[in-house]
């Protein structure tokens, strides 16, 4: 695949998002940035629904926020890392917990990288998930 | 009374509850001192008035029988005087006493009485007071009985007294041997009457003395207990609510800092909000925009960002004051640290012209280091450089290794610190005039942050400054130190 073919949006062999954010407004304009990218996004508005999309679809990569109604996102990533096909999953963290102790646990958890939402760009974040997915070669 | 201050119900009170008690508490125990030691004197010093007044009791006594027996022999009129003068001291005595018996005494005759006894005027007041207020209490209770017995016997005397003066002074009706015989046999009766009076006199002033002084060492022995005993209680329960005080206090400041990280938190997600959608609309990915919707854009994008960093600064403060921050100590190069901080400050360095000097020794050792920590050291130090140096200006930073600290020296040529606030340039929310005029965006955290984190690494930091010429600041960091990871609260995973 080539970066050309990426940016068309939408495509049938496009890679799988999975966005797993509470609040509506942000899950709405992240959704929009990623699908911009190319990428096809799956949404989930809670850790469970998240873990259920995650297991069912396995997406390429999953943008996680960690404070989540139902079931939390290190719990979320706890429990898909259960999962022989889930291990292997990258997973973002995206939250607006800044204390150490949550990054270490999700580092304990394999996650690839982790934001704070209020400092990040949509733009580095969708950098970072093009980089991911598809490495300039 | 035992329920309210029941340590339960002490600690259920809120502090400004526990102020006003401790200061009720204090001066209590002060004035409780001085009314004991007002109390004391006062009780001590009648005491001691009282066996002086004895003394002179037993004196004049002594006195007025010596005169009385001296005048049954010379019959002469002036020892007869001399005698009736001296039982005058035990009258003023006895007045006094029988006033003070009275439901509602005249102090003037009772004043007047105590002076004619001999007593100094000063001490007739402490005489009174004891009289009156303790005459139930055991021993003034015996003193004063005793007292009572020897007026009776005074007044025996005295009725033996006028019986002598009478014999003596009225001419025998006929001056026979037989006659004279008679009167010397009347006389020495008398005499005898007047040395048994004396004789009882004498053991009662005895037991008057010995019961005050008993009765005053008493008092002084139970005045020094009660002391101890109150000033020991109270003293304990001062301490027990200062330290509830300062548990409390304590406890309140804990819940203000976790107020300020929740509500920082919860200020994120609506800014994250703001930011994303600014950012969408600035890409004109949705759009095309026209310069002055772009411009007005970039303002709340630019706004946003600042009340980022501002967050973010409150999130550092309160974890650094409730100790919740988790180091991550790893083997650093202090010199790549710095520059990846400059790297990231670089445009701004750029955009005002600035030049950068940087001179980082070779031999500077690796250290162990929470590179976070060190970062927002250099990131907070070079920013605030870069904002208050004019474009144009210069900045220098020196990395040097001086065993066994690394020296971190920062200066720049920026508007300075005016010497009336250096002192307040470390204090949380603390901002310098001339550093609010030039820019009303900063939140005054900055080196309250950065002097915390130098202190979390087990170093120093310290400043010269001139107004208008510059700022120097200098970061000593101990190469190695053994605790660090103990005092910066390394992470436990």
């Amino acid at each position: 695949m080539t970066d050309i073919e990426l940016n068309e949006p939408a495509k049938k062999m496009s890679k799988k998002v999975l966005i797993v954010e509470d609040d509506a407004s942000l899950l709405d304009i992240l959704a929009t940035k990623v699908s911009a990218e190319g990428f096809e996004v799956l949404k989930a508005h809670d850790g469970e629904e998240g873990l259920a999309v995650a297991l069912r679809e396995y997406p390429d990569l999953i943008l996680l926020d960690l404070l989540l109604p139902k079931l939390s996102g290190l719990d979320m990533l706890t429990e898909l890392r259960k999962d022989e096909k889930g291990k292997q999953i990258p997973v973002f963290v995206l939250t607006n917990l800044s204390e150490n102790s949550n990054i270490y646990k999700s580092i304990a958890l394999d996650s690839s990288a982790y934001f704070i939402k209020s400092n990040s760009s949509l733009e580095l974040i969708a950098t970072e998930v093009k980089n991911k997915l598809s490495p300039v070669k | 009374m035992l329920k309210l201050f029941s340590f339960k119900s002490l600690k259920a009170r809120t502090v400004r509850n526990k102020f006003n008690l401790i200061i009720s508490l204090i001066i209590f125990i002060l004035l409780f001192g001085l009314v004991n030691f007002w109390f004391g004197t006062k009780v001590l010093s009648g005491i001691r008035a009282y066996v002086g007044g004895e003394g002179l009791w037993s004196k004049a006594q002594k006195e007025a029988v010596n005169n009385l027996v001296k005048y049954s022999y010379s019959h002469d009129e002036s020892d007869y005087r001399n005698y009736q003068k001296f039982t005058l001291v035990q009258k003023g005595d006895m007045q006094a006493r029988l006033e003070l018996n009275k439901p509602h005494p005249n102090i003037a005759i009772v004043q007047q009485g105590f002076v004619q006894g001999g007593n100094n005027p000063k001490d007739v007041n402490d005489l009174i007071f004891l009289y009156r207020r303790f005459q139930r209490v055991k021993y003034m209770s015996a003193a004063i009985q005793i007292w009572t017995q020897a007026d009776k016997e005074y007044a025996n005397q005295l009725a033996v007294g006028n019986q002598i003066h009478e014999l003596v002074s009225t001419p025998l009706k006929v001056n026979t041997v037989q006659a004279r015989s008679i009167q010397a046999s009347e006389l020495s009766s008398l005499l005898k009457q007047t040395y048994t009076t004396d004789t009882k006199l004498t053991v009662l002033e005895n037991q008057f003395s010995a019961t005050l002084g008993t009765g005053s060492r008493n008092i002084a022995a139970n005045l020094i207990e009660l002391t101890i005993i109150v000033t020991t209680v109270l003293g304990i329960l001062t301490i027990v609510i200062a330290i509830l005080i300062a548990k409390a206090i304590i406890r309140l400041d804990k819940l203000k800092t976790e107020f300020v990280s929740l509500a920082s938190h919860q200020l994120r997600t609506p800014l994250t909000t703001i930011n994303w959608y600014a950012e969408t609309l600035l890409s004109e990915s949705v759009g095309k925009l026209n310069e002055e919707q772009k411009k007005y854009l970039k303002e709340l994008y630019g706004g946003a960002q600042r009340m980022d960093s501002l967050t973010s600064d409150l999130l550092k403060v309160s974890s650094l004051d409730l100790g919740t921050y988790a180091s991550d100590i790893k083997t650093i190069n202090v010199g790549e640290t710095l520059k990846t901080t400059i790297k990231d400050q670089q445009l701004s360095i750029d955009q005002k012209g600035i030049t950068l000097t940087t001179n980082i020794d070779p031999n500077l050792p690796t250290m162990q280091l929470d590179e976070h920590l060190l970062g927002v050291v250099f990131q907070n130090l070079l920013s605030n450089s870069v904002k208050y140096t004019p474009k144009g200006g210069q900045i220098n930073i020196n990395v040097q290794s001086k065993k066994p600290n690394v020296l971190i020296h920062i200066s720049d040529n920026g508007i300075g610190i005016p010497r009336s606030q250096q002192s307040q340039v470390f204090a949380k929310l603390f901002r310098a005039d001339n550093a609010q005029n030039l820019s009303a965006n900063g939140t005054g955290l900055g080196l309250y942050i950065v002097k915390a984190m130098v202190q979390r690494m087990g170093g120093s930091i310290w400043f010269d400054s001139t107004e208008n010429q510059g700022t120097n600041f200098y970061v000593k960091i101990p190469l190695y130190d053994r605790h660090r990871a103990k005092r910066t609260g390394q992470k436990n995973v």
